[in-house]
Order: C-alpha cells, then sequence, then structure tokens
C-alpha cells in the first residue's frame, strides 16, 4: 500500500512537472508578475512544492527567449525583477494551448473507451 | 550572549547570528555550484527571494535572524539538488553579492584529532587534498617498504604538520563531503 502510494506521488509530480512551463507562460500571459507572485499562484493550485524548482525555469524560458523581465520599483524595499512574456513567447503559449486541448482530448477519449 | 553578522541579503540589511550566516551561506553557494555561468542571476532571484521570507520571519528590523528561521526559509525554497548537479566544486563560486567573511574554507595542512593511525600524517595530507585517508595510508607504506625516504618524509611531516589543537576549528569541516 505504502509503496504504491509513493508510485502514486512520483507519477502526479511529473505530471505537474510537464506542465509547469505551460502554467509560468499562462500566468505572465495575464499580467506581468515578479517571482513570488508567480510562487503563489503555482502553490495555491498545488503545482509545486518547493519554490526553487521555479527558478530553474524561468532561467531557462528567459535563455529561450520566451521571457524577459524588467526591474521595477517596489514601494517597499528593493526593486523588484518583473517577467514579462515576448513576441516569441505569445507565440509558443498559443502552441501550447493547441497541444493541451489536443492532449485532454486524446487522454479523454483514452478514458471513456475504459467502459 | 551570541555574536550577530550584519548581512546585505538581496540587497537588504539583516543582523543575523553566526549559525544562521554559515547555514545561508552554504546554502547559497551549493545552489551556485551548480548553476552554470550563464544562469548565475538565478542566484540573484533566489537571495532575493530569501531576504523576502527573511523579512516575513523577523517582527521588526532589530530582530536577529536566527539559524531556525533560516533553515525554515530555506526548507521553503528547496534543496540545493533542486538547482541541477554540480558543475564546480561546492565552495568554489562566492554567493555574489552576499558578502562573506574573511574566513576561508580552505583546509590547513595539519594532524587532525580524531582519524589518525599514528600521528594523523596521512589523515592530514588526504583531508587537505580531499581524498580517501586509506589511499594516502597505502602510498605511505609502500614509500617505507621500498626505500627509506618514505619514513623520512613521514617524520618531517609529523614535525612540520602543527597539531589540530593549535589550529582554528572550521565548524563545518565535516559537513563538506
Amino acid at each position: 500500500m505504502n509503496i504504491q502510494n509513493i508510485e502514486l506521488d512520483n507519477v502526479k509530480t511529473q505530471m505537474r512537472r510537464g506542465t509547469l512551463e505551460y502554467c509560468i507562460l499562462l500566468i505572465l500571459s495575464r499580467e506581468d508578475a515578479y517571482a513570488p507572485q508567480i510562487l503563489g499562484e503555482l502553490k495555491n493550485a498545488d503545482m509545486i512544492v518547493v519554490e526553487g524548482t521555479l527558478y530553474p525555469l524561468l532561467a531557462r524560458l528567459k535563455n529561450q527567449g520566451l521571457l524577459s523581465y524588467r526591474w521595477q520599483e517596489s514601494p517597499q524595499g528593493p526593486p523588484r525583477k518583473y517577467y514579462c512574456l515576448t513576441d516569441l513567447g505569445h507565440e509558443a503559449l498559443q502552441v501550447l494551448d493547441r497541444s493541451w486541448e489536443e492532449m485532454v482530448e486524446q487522454i479523454n477519449t483514452i478514458r471513456k473507451s475504459r467502459n | 550572549m551570541k555574536q550577530t553578522i550584519n548581512a546585505n541579503i538581496g540587497s537588504l540589511a539583516f543582523t543575523v547570528d553566526e549559525d544562521a550566516y554559515r547555514l545561508l551561506e552554504r546554502y547559497l553557494s551549493d545552489i551556485s555550484s551548480r548553476l552554470d555561468s550563464t544562469n548565475l542571476h538565478i542566484l540573484e532571484d533566489v537571495e532575493a527571494r530569501i531576504a523576502d521570507l527573511l523579512k516575513e520571519e523577523i517582527a521588526s528590523p532589530m530582530q536577529v535572524v536566527t539559524a531556525e528561521m533560516a533553515r525554515r526559509v530555506t526548507a521553503r525554497i528547496g534543496r540545493p539538488e533542486e538547482f541541477g548537479d554540480r558543475k564546480t566544486t561546492f565552495g568554489d563560486t562566492a554567493g555574489d553579492g552576499f558578502e562573506r567573511s574573511s574566513e576561508t574554507t580552505r583546509q590547513r595542512l595539519s594532524r587532525p584529532q580524531n582519524d589518525r593511525m599514528i600521528a594523523g600524517v596521512c589523515s592530514g595530507v588526504a583531508r587537505y587534498f580531499e581524498v580517501d585517508p586509506t589511499l594516502i595510508r597505502v602510498i605511505a607504506i609502500l614509500a617505507v617498504i621500498l626505500g627509506t625516504a618514505g619514513l623520512w618524509i613521514y617524520i618531517i611531516l609529523w614535525i612540520c604538520m602543527p597539531d589540530e589543537k593549535e589550529v582554528v576549528q572550521y565548524p563545518n569541516r565535516n559537513e563538506r563531503r
């Protein structure tokens, strides 16, 4: 029983990992955000457990040219790094939107054929 | 009574106690050892996040950051392994922006108090080069058997290498492996 749980947890983690970048792009497509805002939203959605997961992903997306960032003064404390989608990022998001819909559809087809 | 350190973390000033300082320093340098040079800005983000979370931990700017707080904050961010595998030797890269004390992590060539066979020479040499003491011992024994120079080298090192009692103890010595 226990071992099964652990394996399932792993599967669940992998599922979330795969969609994490898509989620980040989605969040940033609504409005520019700094890391703690993105973290808050991903945590609420149970998408990440530890915050450290986010930073390498942001860096990767930035290096791929999908994101960029700007510094913005904050009312309290030092300036914050606001991330935003680039044009390329918006394009990528459209592609990912489509593939997400396809994936959900295909999985649903498989799920339905179960009975 | 404890000593505290003024640390600049993510461009905010914090008063941290020594244990917390060491913990955060090690955490950041562990993470930076896992980043390649193009991604070092991740360290800035993490540092800014640490500052954010520490600010939530302390009730007023006067309050000292304890190791307990530092541990809670780093637990929230996650283990350094989240940032990938080590690319450089741990401890080589400095966490930028996070000012370091003059304390060095490099070991002095000295004879450790524990882990000695005769006088701790091999163990000290092994620790200096970060290799297995057994390897050095085997080499030393072979050197003694194959020629008299080995014995002399051992005796000279015994005389030259200070006993560990006389050198500063580095508290994080054993945690580096």
